[in-house]
């Protein structure tokens, strides 16, 4: 995965808080999955855009932390959600 | 006619609470729809050793108020119903009885009628109310909600529910709607069980939900707050009439409740000799617990 891949949430995909606890339920499976602050940040915002790159740009905004921190994180969440099927990846 | 007592009696109740959730339903032994106008089966399973199905004339992903719907026990009767047509009507078959034909309305058609018509949310629960404080245990098949919710009620307290437990929200609270006012602490096909001396007769807020895990006969009875995940987890293992085309708004009212309803795992040794232990455990606790279910 990389900053060029893009990627779209399947309307399955549920983001639920409980008691402060964020997941990520997928409705197609009946799976759920935590996600920490920080994901659940990077979650409100991929919701938005559709290319790891443009996310990027708007979390910048956001993160006090080296871009070069912030892009690993990205992906190495990116990938987490691939791997558990909740986003969709189509690399371009 | 109204048959039973299943949620009608609390009907009133839901009326007082909710004008929206009001109308009468009725049970009718007239217009029905035949089998043959229901194309899409939905369901098709052994249950209590008769064959079951429930089916509908159209699609079933987005289900519309005309939409018809049909459940079948083999042999034994037919109901048909429209999703939001306020009445249901049945058809006896050969080997059905009055008493046959009441289990499977009370255990599985009004469940099913008002799961789909969204005026309930069900879990897999008995249901007991002490001293005003009603109260929801779950657990797997086999897990003692049965033996657990019958030692109660030997014990003068009042049945809520027996198995499925009916439950809405309002306003930010969860409510609990009493089911039919039959125990079944045993496993027997097509038995309503044992007619409750006590039911509870209205609907009442939710003060705390038991999840029930076995433990060693002579393990230490340990009641322990859930919270977060774990606690959705839990809630969502006991889902009940939780239809594929409803997952999504199921699951946000169990994140929802999970926010308002205090949730908590108790320890039940597997022994029977103990279960006086439980049942003083859960009142004493049950009694000093703050009710967080209410109205803000």
């Amino acid at each position: 995965m990389t900053l060029q891949t893009h990627y779209s949430i399947p309307t399955s995909i549920m983001l639920q808080v409980v008691d402060d606890e964020v997941l990520l339920f997928n409705s197609a499976n009946g799976q759920f999955f935590t996600i920490n602050e920080v994901g659940a940040g990077m979650w409100e915002v991929m919701q938005d855009y559709t290319a790891l790159s443009d996310v990027l740009n708007e979390l910048k905004e956001y993160f006090e932390v080296p871009l070069e921190k912030l892009t690993a994180d990205l992906i190495v969440f990116g990938e987490s959600l691939e791997e558990q099927q909740l986003i969709v990846c189509d690399e371009q | 006619m109204i048959y039973g007592f299943y949620l009608l009696h609390s009907q009133e109740e839901v009326e007082h609470c909710d004008p929206d959730l009001s109308g009468s339903l009725q049970i009718l032994q007239d217009n029905f729809i035949e089998l043959s106008s229901y194309p899409q089966v939905f369901i098709y399973q052994n249950n209590q050793g008769r064959d079951v199905t429930l089916a509908t004339d159209r699609d079933f992903t987005s289900p519309s108020a005309d939409q018809n719907w049909l459940f079948h026990v083999e042999n034994v009767i037919s109901f048909s119903w429209q999703t939001q047509g306020g009445k249901i009507s049945y058809r006896f078959l050969e080997e059905a009885t009055e008493d046959i034909f009441r289990f499977w309305l009370y255990h599985l058609v009004l469940p099913i009628y008002f799961s789909i018509a969204q005026i309930y949310k069900f879990l897999h629960a008995g249901a007991v109310e002490v001293d005003g404080k009603s109260i929801l245990f779950m657990a797997p098949s086999h897990g003692g909600k049965s033996t657990l919710t019958d030692y109660f009620l030997q014990k003068g307290d009042a049945l809520i529910t027996d198995d499925k437990m009916a439950t809405f929200e309002k306003d930010g609270v969860y409510y609990a709607v009493p089911s039919h006012p039959y125990h079944r602490p045993f496993r027997l096909e097509e038995v309503l069980g044992h007619l409750s001396e006590n039911p509870v007769s209205g609907v009442r807020p939710i003060h705390a939900i038991y999840i029930l895990a076995k433990s060693e006969p002579d393990a230490d009875i340990v009641i322990r707050r859930l919270k977060g995940i774990e606690k959705f987890s839990r809630l969502h293992e006991g889902g009940e009439m939780n239809f594929s085309f409803f997952t999504r708004d199921y699951v946000t009212y169990l994140s929802g409740l999970a926010n308002k309803v205090d949730v908590f795992e108790i320890a039940v040794p597997h022994d029977l000799e103990r279960l006086e232990e439980v049942y003083q455990a859960i009142k004493i606790h049950t009694l000093a617990l703050a009710p967080s279910n209410k109205l803000l």
